[in-house]
């Protein structure tokens, strides 16, 4: 799930259908089968990016990195909160063959 | 951060494939015109070379033929030591332009011996774009020349005249030729301490922070955000090579060693074999004690190295620094790079450890190893 170009956007491959998006939606915007891929309505949404915040399916991140989602999740807010500040890397993260995915995602972390 | 001081200046004097100094593209035909008639030539190449790390690739394809390094020393750098020594052996000329002897040396045809940071002047840029002017401190020693004379000594050998008095003339040229840099003189350098391109005119202060206002250097001036599904490294661990390698540094050494291997008082912190960092449930897993001699293998080499027991390190992922000559972990890495910054996956490849069972032939041994590479790199010529 992502806030994209000013409207919410479910990945239908990531979504495992959990529905608390739904469940925390003011505006009833959230519809779907349980355990299935869930749709917005771009009608109803107001972006208010509740359904972002809550959203489960960066559980994946937390597999791959060994870094518990809900650590990932507060240092990503810290950053995108913070009135000014940057990521300092060291050769870390550009030492893979995605490297450059990488870097150019971080001020992606701000929106 | 940069992996080594002054990578920031190496790029913003133009050594980098696609651009002339100042970041100005050598595919628009304005500033290859530009350059051209500054340095007196009809033309120059309008497609932009290649890095580093596809030198073993061209080579095997036929694309290059000659190698002219300085400051470098790939074959302990660069990913599998083995296919880099097999470029250089390939090729028909090299070069090695250096202060020490090292393992790329030994791979050379002929060898520029060079001035240390210590012994010549010049600038440098830290990460934060700032020019910084230093200082001769020491004359050098022996039958050596400064870097920017040895190059020009070579140009003009090959038909090109070229002839610098000093550092300042090649700045001058430098700032003339860059926009950004312009308003840098030596001067100012001197009088400022730092200056940070852009730095337009000469009473400009220089550029603390860049895109002010939001402003980014788009073709429609805003800042593009990229959102990218994450990809697995290439090499991943199985039964046969269990556990992921991941390659780092350490305080004692600086970089290949050329500069601090030669030191004693950093020997003392550190020396050979080097170590490999492995989690007590793994170096208990395979029967390696803490500061025991091992072998560490992976599908493209091995080597011997010491175990330092930390739990400082993830269980499954053994660490080692790149710059031992007998525990040389780049004869294990992998060589696949990123696509666009064609920066190899020195963070991740499959190995595996195995005690030594003999310790006291394994120390011997690795003083035999490290006799013999010393005694090649006092005797390159045979």
């Amino acid at each position: 799930m992502m806030n994209s170009d000013g409207f919410i956007q479910i990945d239908q491959e990531l979504c495992t259908g959990c529905r608390h998006c739904s469940d925390n939606c003011a505006v009833q915007a959230i519809s779907g089968e349980p355990k299935k891929p869930q749709s917005v309505s771009s009608g109803r949404c107001v972006v208010c990016g509740q359904c972002v915040q809550i959203c489960s399916a960066f559980d994946y991140a937390e597999k791959i990195t060994g870094i518990p989602e809900q650590q990932i999740r507060e240092t990503m807010r810290t950053y995108a909160a913070a009135e000014s500040g940057f990521i300092l890397y060291g050769m870390g993260v550009t030492h893979y063959g995605q490297a450059v995915d990488v870097v150019r995602g971080f001020p992606a972390w701000r929106c | 951060m940069r992996g080594q001081n002054n990578v920031q200046g190496a790029c913003d004097h133009g050594a980098l494939p696609n651009v002339f100094p100042g970041y100005q593209k050598v595919t628009d035909p304005v500033i290859r015109a530009k350059f051209a008639k500054a340095w007196g030539v009809h033309e120059l190449p309008a497609q932009p070379g290649f890095t580093l790390t596809e030198v073993p690739h061209l080579v095997k394809e036929g694309k290059l033929k000659a190698f002219y390094i300085f400051g470098e020393d790939p074959v302990q750098t660069d990913p599998d030591a083995n296919s880099m020594r097999e470029a250089l052996a390939t090729m028909e000329f090299v070069i090695v332009q250096d202060i020490f002897m090292n393992k790329t040396a030994l791979c050379a045809d002929v060898i520029f011996p060079a001035t240390s940071w210590g012994e010549h002047d010049g600038t440098y840029s830290t990460a934060d774009r700032g020019f910084q002017r230093f200082h001769k401190a020491v004359e050098p020693k022996g039958d050596v020349k400064r870097d920017w004379e040895i190059i020009s000594l070579m140009a003009t050998a090959m038909g090109y005249p070229m002839k610098y008095r000093n550092t300042e003339e090649i700045w001058e040229e430098l700032r003339n030729l860059c926009p950004i840099y312009y308003g840098v003189t030596y001067e100012k350098l001197e009088r400022m301490g730092s200056v940070q391109w852009p730095c337009p005119t000469l009473d400009h202060p220089g550029t603390p922070y860049l895109y002010a206002g939001n402003k980014f250097a788009t073709p429609s001036g805003k800042g593009q955000l990229f959102a990218a599904e994450w990809r697995p490294p290439l090499e991943t661990t199985d039964e046969e090579y269990p556990l992921v390698l991941s390659t780092v540094r350490e305080v004692g050494h600086y970089s290949s060693r050329t500069m601090s291997g030669n030191c004693a008082a950093l020997q003392t912190l550190a020396d050979e074999p080097g170590y490999v960092q492995i989690h007590s449930a793994d170096a208990s897993k395979y029967g390696i004690e803490d500061e025991q001699l091992l072998w560490i293998s992976s599908r493209r080499g091995k080597v011997m190295t010491r175990a330092l027991v930390t739990d400082r390190v993830n269980q499954g992922v053994v660490y080692m620094t790149y710059q031992w000559w007998v525990g040389a972990c780049n004869e294990l890495t992998i060589d696949y790079c990123d696509p666009i910054s064609k920066t190899p996956e020195y963070k991740y490849c499959a190995v595996r450890v195995k005690a030594i069972e003999d310790q006291s032939w394994a120390e011997s041994n690795l003083q035999e190893q490290y006799s013999e590479i010393k005694a090649k790199l006092r005797h390159p010529v045979s």
